[in-house]
């Protein structure tokens, strides 16, 4: 039986470690699970537009606490938190050539699905209840759980960074910033229940997000 | 910015909507607007990058240990509904079999000829597009020689889907026309996409720091070919078109591959379309050499770590 090596060779006449192989050639399948782990999440991405399972599992694997968590921190339901995660995923699977490479990272745009999809189950809920006698709190406050162990020092570095930065907004930014991002509500009812004005509202949003990007360049830059 | 103009208004509104702070009809508003507007376009991009931060304020969280199984099952029921809606495809070149001759006009017959006509129209595009893109001239006179050509030939396409919809005057025929105009359709929109296509391909090369190379059979035979544009030193985005093409074999997938260093690195793996077309972003190592190298294998569906399959295009610079 003829086989075709996966070891990179240079042939004469082709380019540099393609292996020609004969008709009758055996091609090995990349079907173990394993092979996926330290592959980066835009070769991921495109294994899974070309619809392989495996791919997806393994961005799941990656970051399904994540959006888990972000789910479940926003509704304060496990059960619908579940179901916000698997139509997150569901939407990366049909939805993956709407990703554009040259325009962002892997992770803002499945935490921009994650987040829409979570928003749009937190409001469908609201408005269920009268929001006259909701807390605010109930939503917005930002409560400190145990990250997993295998990953508590990555994610606790991270979680540090971010709750630092949050920490530096001046209160009333950080405030619009909790309220739309965790509590889901729209600009417009946060004027309305800040009784400021929605420019005021608008320009504390914008001057929050420049702060918490700026606080992300700042740590790219010392970790270079 | 002037918050008067529907785009000031709009890009006032971009992080109320990173926040998730708009209603959902101004969300399908921007949404729209973003897709043409390359000023809001690069300030969303960067405001959500701090949007994703907030979602990393939250420690990660074990989910249902079920639900990694439940996901993938559900996603395997999506893929066999798809198939069965797929298992009856158009297929775009008529057999013999499937047109009934015309006993008045014989237009059917001349269909084929006509068909043809519409896939040589996807090639010479194609030949025009390479052609151009290796050019010298400005970007604006290659943009304008690849819309004129493309002009001329949509309108054939065009013209030759109105004259069998007149020629058709019977219910038995009636039936074949639909079928037929609907393949035209077919053939016009992805002539339409590889303009598009080309003149994404065009802007790109035009970068001070783009590399521009072509796609060869070792053969020389040039009934398949394309071209590849890549940013040099500065930028990972990438292009790539191909026509003529076999589509790859079922469990198979086109791989490219380019060469750094006399190392083999994987852009991506790829499908073509019935007339054997594929346009495909690419994200592309950075590189510091002045030549390109690379080449296309065919390999297991998924894809592979390293080549492993026959070699169908060669990537060289011009």
């Amino acid at each position: 039986m003829s086989t075709v090596s996966r070891t990179a060779k240079s042939t004469k006449s082709g380019v540099a470690g393609v292996v020609n192989s004969s008709p009758g050639a055996v091609h090995i399948p990349m079907k173990d699970a394993a092979d996926y782990v330290d592959m980066s999440d835009e070769v991921l991405l495109a294994k899974i537009a070309e619809k392989d399972r495996l791919a997806l599992g393994a961005l799941y694997d990656r970051y399904g606490r994540r959006v888990f968590a972000l789910s479940a921190r926003m509704l304060n339901d496990p059960q619908a938190s579940e179901e916000v995660t698997q139509d997150v995923f569901m939407s990366v699977w049909r939805r993956v050539t709407s990703y554009k490479p040259g325009r962002g990272k892997v992770t803002t745009w499945l935490f921009s699905i994650a987040h829409n999809r979570t928003i749009d189950e937190l409001r469908k809920r609201l408005r269920d209840r009268s929001r006259e006698n909701q807390n605010i709190d109930d939503h917005v406050n930002i409560k400190e759980e145990t990250a997993l162990p295998a990953e508590q020092v990555i994610a606790q570095s991270e979680f540090d960074m971010v709750k630092e930065a949050m920490q530096r907004l001046p209160e009333e930014q950080r405030r619009v910033v909790e309220m739309s991002y965790f509590g889901g509500y729209t600009q417009v009812e946060i004027s309305e229940m800040t009784g400021q004005p929605l420019g005021t509202v608008k320009t504390r949003m914008r001057l929050a997000l420049r702060k918490l990007r700026e606080a992300l360049t700042d740590r790219i830059a010392s970790s270079d | 910015m002037n918050p008067n103009t529907d785009h000031g208004r709009l890009f006032e509104s971009l992080p109320a909507y990173v926040l998730g702070a708009l209603e959902p009809e101004e969300r399908t508003e921007l949404e729209d607007h973003l897709e043409g507007c390359p000023l809001c376009t690069s300030e969303y991009d960067d405001l959500a990058e701090a949007g994703m931060m907030l979602a990393l304020n939250v420690p990660p969280k074990e989910p249902p240990s079920e639900l990694r199984g439940t996901l993938l099952d559900a996603i395997r029921d999506d893929e066999a509904k798809i198939a069965a809606r797929e298992s009856s495809p158009v297929e775009l070149l008529p057999q013999p079999s499937d047109v009934k001759p015309s006993r008045r006009f014989g237009w059917a017959t001349g269909f084929h000829a006509r068909y043809a006509a519409a896939a040589a129209v996807m090639i010479a595009l194609f030949a025009v597009s390479l052609s151009t893109l290796l050019s010298n001239g400005t970007l604006d006179e290659r943009v304008e020689e690849l819309e004129s050509q493309v002009s001329s030939e949509a309108t054939i396409v065009s013209s030759i889907a109105n004259t069998v919809m007149d020629v058709s005057l019977d219910a038995e025929e009636s039936e074949t026309t639909i079928q037929t105009v609907s393949r035209l359709a077919i053939a016009n929109e992805q002539l339409q996409e590889a303009l598009q296509t080309s003149m994404v391909m065009q802007k790109a090369a035009s970068q001070p720091t783009a590399r521009t190379a072509v796609l060869e059979k070792s053969d020389g035979s040039t009934d398949t070919f394309g071209t590849l544009v890549a940013g040099h030193q500065t930028s990972t985005r990438g292009q790539m078109m191909i026509q003529g093409l076999d589509p790859s074999p079922p469990g198979f997938v086109y791989q490219m591959w380019m060469t750094i260093g006399g190392v083999p690195r994987n852009l991506g793996t790829f499908h073509v379309n019935e007339m054997g077309y594929v346009f495909v972003e690419l994200t592309v190592p950075l590189f510091t050499s002045q030549t390109l190298e690379g080449a296309v294998t065919i390999e297991p569906g998924g894809g592979s770590m390293r080549p492993t399959g026959a070699e169908i295009l060669r990537l060289s610079a011009p």
